[in-house]
């Protein structure tokens, strides 16, 4: 049931990919460009001249063992949090070849993205764009994720080392392209009988980080409101033997733009605050690939509470009288969003997170009395965890 | 509505305080700053707290308030000219009184963020306020809960059903020959119409 309907959408959306990348023949497997073969996914109708627009970043290629290599990298572009919420499941979406570059004897690329050849809707409204870099040599290739920003905020592209070797064996998409001839048959869509190259969301996994406690007395009651505006870098990982191992490769933004507020309760609690992964899967001219991405899909504006017991013994205890105690923290280690790249269950490596997300924390208590206010390492106004107490 | 209102805090050792004060004003020298960004400190981060009282819940009439002062470094004590809101929310409430305190907690006498009362009932605030203008701060920020501990008090009446308070305080004092303004992000407020966003939760 569910790879009928997915079927049916991704021939939709690869007709979404043929409207983002520009016109022009349609691209066949083990294609070849002037400097040889093209790794599947890669527009070679993109390398046939140098790209120019927005510098996006610079860094150097290697091979498995560490080794400089000559070779080329090309920029293809993910979509970001907006267009991914909208995603359906089993829709394939586009990810057009940006721009290009060859490396020089010691592997070091600098490459720039087209700005005319990304989709409008993969750009985030800070400027910021998810890439993937395809590196390759005559016998191998590899990948990294990674974020730029184009406009005003470019000239901080180089900031990060997109330095990534080319670990695996190259792959054309020649085998691909005799399953993708039979395939093309039964495409609505006759004019698609083309490996031109996309991804679907085969899964999703919420990852919940807990963000504070609330441990009310009695009939006291514990709630929280939180915000957070700033973005998230979290790392990806990728897969090319169908989804059985899958490798660190680089990191992907999204904003984690959410705000909201938990109910009262008189209950002992965990607040925790979700973000989305998702695991695609690369499909070309209408068939899948043994090529994987998880990455972070969006912060799900979620939340949920867990029940706790047994009462802390905190004694930083402050007295207070019957009413409302707020208390509020509003900078980057309020928390930490370390637990939510706890993802080795789901794919078998942990993923890495930025240090820079940064988030307001008003942790409320209404007591019904008179009584404490107890913090667990310093008092209440700074400590990690506040509970109330008599 | 929000409006500023200056707190005249005492005439004892006021003379000297506002001789400071009127030489500071001369000299142009006063320098406002944040919690942990100057000489003398409260929680010493960022940070914020509020305290809304709930008249109904506590048959009081007036409430004590209780915050930390505390000087970053202990070679470099600070004089406490004032103390007044950095604003004030509501026409409901009075001060009615300011204090400062300075004791080793214990189990027995701990530090307050509100209780019943104005002045506070001996067995929570067992100590005698000291007036505010020329009080030195001398005990140095720290976690520890043993620590020698200074508390500014704030007495608050309530005297209409609208509630309301104080937005925050500014500590005006000297340290080292020079003049600030701490600036604590501490609400001191009574339930009611005028802070709808309190006293109702979600």
């Amino acid at each position: 049931m569910r790879s009928r309907r997915a079927r049916a959408g991704r021939f939709g959306v690869t007709l979404i990919a043929i409207a983002a990348i520009a016109g022009g023949a349609p691209l066949s497997a083990g294609a070849t460009s002037a400097g040889g073969a093209v790794p599947l996914g890669v527009d070679a109708r993109v390398l046939a001249a140098p790209t120019h627009g927005v510098h996006i970043g610079k860094g150097q290629l290697s091979d498995a063992a560490g080794r400089a290599v000559n070779g080329r990298v090309a920029i293809l572009a993910w979509p970001g949090e907006t267009f991914l919420r909208s995603l359906r499941d089993g829709v394939v979406f586009a990810t057009p070849t940006v721009g290009w570059a060859r490396t020089a004897a010691d592997g070091r690329w600098s490459a720039d993205a087209n700005p005319t050849l990304i989709p409008r809707e993969y750009v985030e409204p800070d400027g910021k764009v998810n890439f993937v870099a395809i590196g390759w040599t005559s016998m191998a290739q590899g990948r990294w994720d990674f974020s730029a920003w184009l406009g005003a905020n470019a000239s901080r592209n180089d900031a990060t080392d997109l330095s990534f070797s080319a670990n695996g064996k190259l792959d054309t998409g020649a085998a691909l392209l005799r399953t993708s001839v039979r395939s093309t048959q039964r495409d609505p869509s006759p004019e698609l009988g083309i490996p031109i190259c996309g991804y679907g969301r085969v899964g999703t996994y919420q990852v919940w980080s807990i963000v504070n406690e609330s441990w009310p007395y009695g009939s006291d009651k514990g709630w929280l409101h939180h915000e957070s505006s700033h973005s998230v870098t979290v790392g990806s990982a990728m897969s090319t033997d169908g989804g059985l191992h899958f490798s660190v490769s680089g990191s992907s933004t999204t904003t984690a733009g959410v705000s909201f507020t938990y109910a009262k309760s008189i209950a002992y609690r965990d607040f925790r605050v979700g973000m989305q992964y998702g695991k695609f899967r690369q499909y070309c001219g209408g068939q899948p690939t043994n090529t994987y991405s998880f990455r972070v899909d969006f912060p799900n504006g979620g939340y949920d509470d867990v029940g706790r017991s047994g009462v802390p013994n905190w004694t930083y205890c402050l007295t207070v009288s019957a009413g409302e105690w707020v208390r509020n923290r509003t900078d980057g280690s309020a928390w930490s969003f370390s637990a939510g790249t706890k993802v080795a269950g789901v794919i078998g490596i942990d993923l890495s997170s930025s240090t820079n997300y940064s988030t307001t924390l008003d942790l409320h208590y209404e007591l019904v009395a008179k009584g404490l206010v107890c913090g667990s390492n310093a008092v209440p106004s700074i400590a990690a965890k506040v509970k109330t107490s008599r | 509505m929000i409006h500023r209102r200056i707190v005249l805090a005492g005439t004892g050792a006021a003379g000297v305080a506002a001789l400071v004060l009127a030489l500071s004003v001369v000299l142009g020298s006063t320098t406002r700053h944040g919690d942990g960004q100057g000489p003398l400190a409260s929680l010493n981060e960022s940070g914020s707290e509020s305290m809304a009282v709930d008249p109904t819940r506590t048959g009081a009439t007036s409430w004590t308030y209780g915050m930390r002062l505390c000087v970053q470094s202990s070679d470099v004590a600070a004089v406490v000219e004032g103390v007044a809101p950095t604003a004030t929310v509501g026409d409901g409430f009075r001060m009615v009184g300011l204090g400062l305190r300075e004791f080793d907690p214990s189990v027995d006498h701990a530090p307050i963020i509100s209780v019943d009362g104005y002045p506070p009932p001996r067995r929570d605030v067992p100590d005698t306020p000291a007036s505010v203008p020329g009080f030195v701060v001398r005990t140095p920020c720290a976690l520890d809960p043993t620590a020698r501990y200074t508390e500014l008090l704030v007495g608050l009446e309530r005297i209409g059903a609208a509630g309301g308070g104080w937005r925050g305080l500014d500590v005006t004092y000297t340290a080292d020959g020079r003049r600030y303004v701490l600036a604590i992000e501490h609400d001191l407020l009574i339930c009611g119409p005028a802070i709808p966003e309190f006293c109702h939760g979600p």
